[in-house]
């Protein structure tokens, strides 16, 4: 977004823009999507100094009147308290800034250093977790394949839908799509299936945000090759909440996919038709089942 | 929207602009409620003023108004429920006995935040766990974006965009979302019931959840 300097969209939100400024500012956030991402980001950077301790008294005092009192800006504040000490964990050693260790907007030292060991104790556990309780060769097939070099990167247990009891070679394998970057360029997410498997049971996320008419949303999700015949529709879904998430699933017969570049496109049933929610692109491939 | 004729007459003029109606339409309404959240009271609900500023929109259509420019006019419809939002709010807070704002403070009065270590670490913990679920990319990224601040922050920004090499818009986007991502992880952590006892990982969360769901 051109001719407009950094720091409008941070003005704007302290409401120390000048009107004239404020109008244009609007009408280009309501017309231009980067806009409108830039003031979140700004938003986010705005509340990263407040809770750093890092506004003038008068900046402070508009985030806490504009900014802390949207419905969950206090839940916002909180949550960038939480984002900086992970980031100035993640720093670590490394970091060896007179800043590093200083209380942080009410978060303390003492409280960022208390949660080392359950970060650790935490990871280690879910390793432990993930390594005990499934077998191997029924991992969660991973959302993105990386090599599994830390223990971050183990792949996660998998969830075989629609086989109770007893694993078997034809049992789904599931695959969750997250809806993290919607309009983002990260390119296709890479997915391997066993070659054995028969059915890949999809599981989507939904983050089309609340209903509000009241009715039971549904929906439906096709996959296109990279050609964009299509290759699989989904009947009528409703989405179900698990854990902190909305997903929808269903399950695709693996020989309709066929391997490479896939498009899945998550679309709810309106009135009016399909309204587009989500699409990933996802590369797929085969894999032998044994290490 | 509540009449599907002024829906589908919005949905075609915004086909005169994109070829993609139904995502112009969700890109317009991401924006209008990016701009509602900031500029209306905190009782008042920004996605339902949104949908409200739609539905006024495409009932403009279907009565034959012709709209130049939709987003300017949509802007229109924004700023008039803006005024009606703040109106509705101070009458409120006038009848309740128990709130002793003035009109000057509307949008203001915050206690700004009491001080809470146990919801703080609630948070933390919340944190912890939704970072181990991003992938390493993801929550490497995260971190380095916010993790800078003050004079630092764009300069920062600019050289770990180049690090990747995407450009700062793309590199925004990204942690934009993997932010906005987190931040939903945690609220759905938090407002889960504890259970002693239980891993809490969102994969373990979302694998028991698929259990019980095929056991019942």
């Amino acid at each position: 977004m051109s001719g407009m300097p950094d720091d409008t969209p941070r003005q704007y939100l302290l409401r120390t823009l000048p009107e004239a400024e404020t109008l244009q500012f609007e009408e280009r956030l309501l017309a231009d999507d980067e806009c409108a991402d830039r003031l979140r980001e700004a938003e986010d950077d705005l509340l990263d100094d407040c809770a750093s301790g890092r506004l003038s008294a008068e900046e402070r005092e508009a985030v806490e009147r504009y900014l802390l009192n949207a419905s969950n800006g206090v839940d916002r504040l909180r949550f960038a308290r939480a984002l900086a000490a992970s980031a100035r964990l993640e720093k670590g050693s490394d970091d060896t800034s007179p800043s590093a260790g200083r209380a942080h907007g009410g978060l303390t030292a003492r409280t960022t250093g208390k949660w080392i060991v359950p970060f650790g104790v935490l990871l280690a556990a879910s390793v432990a977790f993930a390594l005990l309780i499934f077998p191997s060769s029924k991992r969660q097939v991973p959302m993105e394949s990386q090599p599994a070099t830390s223990a971050r990167d183990v792949p996660l247990p998998v969830a075989p839908v629609g086989v109770p009891g007893a694993v078997n070679a034809s049992a789904p394998y599931s695959v969750l799509l997250l809806a993290e970057v919607q309009r983002g360029a990260d390119g296709a997410t890479q997915v391997s299936i066993p070659s054995s498997a028969e059915q890949v049971h999809l599981q989507l996320e939904v983050a089309d945000g609340t209903s509000t008419s009241g009715d039971v949303p549904t929906y439906r999700f096709m996959v296109r090759n990279a050609e964009g015949r299509e290759l699989f529709v989904s009947g009528a879904l409703a989405a179900r909440q698990v854990a902190a998430y909305r997903i929808v699933e269903a399950s695709v017969p693996v020989n309709s996919l066929g391997t490479g570049t896939l498009h899945v496109q998550l679309s709810r049933i309106d009135k009016g038709g399909l309204r587009p929610v989500f699409d990933w692109e996802v590369n797929l491939r085969t894999a032998a089942t044994t290490p | 929207m509540a009449d599907p004729a002024a829906f589908g007459c919005l949905l075609q003029r915004l086909r005169e602009d994109d070829p993609s109606p139904e995502q112009a339409y969700e890109r317009l309404r991401f924006r209008l409620i990016t701009f509602l959240r900031i500029r209306v009271p905190v009782e008042a609900d920004a996605e339902a003023l949104a949908d409200t500023a739609l539905d006024r929109l495409g009932r403009r259509l279907h009565e034959g108004t012709v709209v130049a420019s939709v987003p300017q006019y949509t802007l229109g419809i924004a700023r008039l429920l803006v005024k009606e939002a703040e109106a509705r709010v101070i009458s409120e807070r006038k009848r309740s006995a128990s709130f002793a704002y003035e009109h000057a403070a509307l949008t203001g009065g915050a206690p700004g935040i009491p001080p809470d270590e146990e919801t703080d670490d609630a948070v933390m913990r919340a944190l912890a766990a939704c970072l181990e679920s991003l992938t390493r990319d993801a929550r490497d990224l995260v971190l380095s974006y916010y993790g800078s601040d003050g004079s630092a922050r764009i300069a920062s920004r600019h050289e770990l965009a180049g690090k990747l090499g995407i450009a700062p818009n793309a590199l925004r986007n990204r942690a934009l979302r993997v932010r906005m991502r987190l931040e939903k992880c945690v609220s759905g952590r938090l407002a889960q019931p504890k259970k002693p006892g239980v891993m809490h990982s969102v994969e373990t969360s979302l694998l028991t959840g698929t259990q019980r769901e095929r056991t019942r």
